[in-house]
């Protein structure tokens, strides 16, 4: 029997987690049950991740603390993250080294990026502006080097995952190669250089590709069970570039990913990416997040269509659910996920990007709460 | 005419260098710069902005359709003069207080121009008191709000009452657009209109100011 633990307040959320622990003794760790979850076999409930949080709450939820924040929200996958530099200086989404104020970083998640970093994007004061790639020379010149161990961490890496063993834990990177390519090159300049001359766009994706496996293959022997690969290819009602298109391109770059991480990968994107998710199924990606529903995914749907070929995340709404305080419209709106994806597995509850600066801790706390409590098999 | 039918297909298919050479030859074959702009241009994007709304074409099409009409628009300006009548309408256009994206309002911004519409893009992080001075100074018969984050709405609403309470013409007419937005939102903060996409944007404002 685990013990609860006397450091946790009465009360707390944490204190709760820990009560479920004690009373299941003998179920599933949150490994087995997402690696269950992975495989496409039942786990003992649905289990719960998100993709990014935004600073306010590890200052609010952990007092300053990520890995106490993660235990205050009971989630069953840790992310792991690879830091990048920007103008000479290791800076990390999510991890900032000052914890500021959401809005001095307009999120919270980039503090301290300001100026081109070393992909070419570029940066104003915590604020992608653009990009800088126009040319093969400007290609050759932000291909950046992998720095594996500069980047990881491996000493840290390995003594979070060691303290918390009956966890999953996932590499969550936003670096995936299209949305890399486009942001390198700047919104505009990449539809216009898509046009123009597309075998540079692939030439740059290429590259953006085979940095992004070998990240996702090094956290991999570092210990990570699965990778989230951030990755946007599509905003409210439509994919970037015509599904066709898209999946002449990526496949192959997704395709090599999947088959070079080593663990298996799920593919985050904002937007109305329904189009597009046979693409993931080509690739061999296991799963997809965030699921968008205020960008028109219709989980139902998705599930009828995808359910039997891919592990779903996400679709909890965090644009206005999440945002708001009536904790009734939260166990609803998770309600609604349980009843159109929980069946025959191969789900995991999320929120349906991240958990940024616009959410109402109350509300975050109810979504796992009562995910939680619903989602038994 | 011809010349406007091929001016037409340059732009729909996005080829700015044949766009730019068929209006100077439009002009060469001195048709009326305001027939060269809506036949030959204006109708072009139009249709753009409807096979984009049905998700028959996609950004990189609309965008280079955009680009050719520029390109077009370039060999015109030096003869459209003011009120002449060339322009559908004026439209001051911006990122809401507080939010910094710009993508989907610069998509806006092109379509708009592309369309006929005059555009004054206010940029990111507008106060409430510059799109209100701006539409004034500039006799703007549209006001376009954008915003990306929900954290923002409030800001909508908040920039929305304060351009109705404060000497707003009734004429100028106030749309929303963004990915945290949608109609019931625009109906509670007032709004005129709420357009999902940049070409369903230019439609609904063609509905508002008219022919």
């Amino acid at each position: 029997m685990k013990p609860i633990s006397a450091a946790v307040p009465w009360g707390s959320y944490d204190q709760w987690n820990r009560i479920e622990d004690f009373y299941i003794m003998g179920r599933m760790t949150s490994k087995e049950r997402i690696l269950k979850t992975l495989d496409g076999r039942i786990p003992d409930r649905v289990p719960m991740l998100t993709f990014g949080i935004d600073t306010k709450f590890i200052k609010g939820l952990g007092g300053g603390s990520f890995e106490r924040t993660l235990e205050v929200l009971g989630l069953d996958v840790y992310p792991i993250y690879s830091q990048n530099w920007c103008q000479g200086e290791k800076l990390s989404a999510g991890l900032s080294k000052d914890v500021p104020e959401a809005m001095q970083t307009a999120g919270g998640t980039y503090a301290g990026w300001n100026g081109v970093d070393e992909f070419g994007r570029l940066w104003k004061k915590g604020s992608y502006v653009g990009g800088v790639i126009r040319t093969r020379e400007d290609i050759e010149r932000y291909v950046p080097e992998l720095r594996l161990e500069e980047r990881t961490d491996p000493k840290k890496t390995r003594a979070l995952i060691q303290r918390h063993p009956e966890k999953a834990f996932g590499l969550c990177s936003h670096t995936g190669p299209f949305g890399l390519t486009l942001e390198s090159i700047g919104f505009e300049d990449f539809f216009y250089l898509y046009m123009d001359d597309r075998e540079l766009i692939k030439k740059l994706l290429w590259e953006r590709t085979k940095w992004f496996a070998e990240i996702s293959a090094y956290c991999a022997e570092l210990g990570a069970d699965l990778i989230l690969m951030g990755d946007d290819v599509a905003f409210k009602g439509r994919t970037f570039i015509s599904p066709k298109d898209f999946e002449e391109l990526m496949v192959p770059c997704f395709r090599y990913i999947a088959e070079h991480a080593g663990v298996p990968v799920i593919w985050h994107s904002d937007g109305y990416i329904t189009p597009v998710l046979h693409v993931a199924v080509k690739s061999g990606l296991v799963g997809v997040h965030s699921l968008e529903p205020t960008a028109g995914v219709d989980l139902d749907e998705v599930k009828r269509e995808f359910g039997d070929q891919l592990v779903l995340v996400g679709n909890v709404d965090c644009g206005r659910v999440l945002c708001q305080d009536d904790l009734e419209k939260v166990r609803q709106d998770v309600q609604r996920c349980m009843d159109q994806a929980k069946e025959g597995g191969r789900y995991i509850l999320s929120d349906s990007n991240s958990i940024h600066a616009g959410c109402n801790p109350d509300a975050v706390m109810e979504m796992f709460r009562y995910a939680r409590e619903i989602g038994a098999y | 005419m011809k010349i406007l039918d091929q001016l037409y297909r340059s732009v729909l298919a996005g080829n700015a260098a044949d766009a730019e050479d068929y209006a100077k030859e439009a002009l060469r074959e001195n048709i009326e710069v305001q027939d060269i702009i809506s036949k030959g241009m204006n109708a072009a994007m139009e249709e753009v902005g409807i096979l984009f709304s049905r998700n028959e074409i996609f950004l990189p099409e609309m965008m280079i359709a955009a680009r050719a009409m520029k390109a077009g628009m370039a060999v015109l300006e030096p003869f459209i003069t003011e009120g002449s009548g060339e322009y559908r309408g004026k439209l001051i256009l911006g990122t809401v207080k507080d939010d910094l994206h710009d993508v989907g309002k610069n998509l806006v911004a092109m379509m708009f121009r592309g369309s006929g519409f005059q555009v004054v893009d206010l940029g990111i992080d507008v106060p409430k008191e510059m799109f209100l001075e701006t539409a004034l100074t500039e006799d703007a018969q549209l006001i376009g709000i954008s915003a990306l984050l929900t954290t923002v709405l409030p800001n909508v609403t908040e920039t929305i009452d304060f351009l109705k309470n404060s000497g707003l013409p009734d004429r100028c007419r106030i749309l929303i657009g963004g990915a945290p937005v949608n109609s019931a939102f625009a109906d509670e903060a007032g709004a005129d209109g709420y357009a999902p996409d940049a070409g369903a944007a230019v439609q609904l404002a063609k509905g508002l100011v008219g022919p």
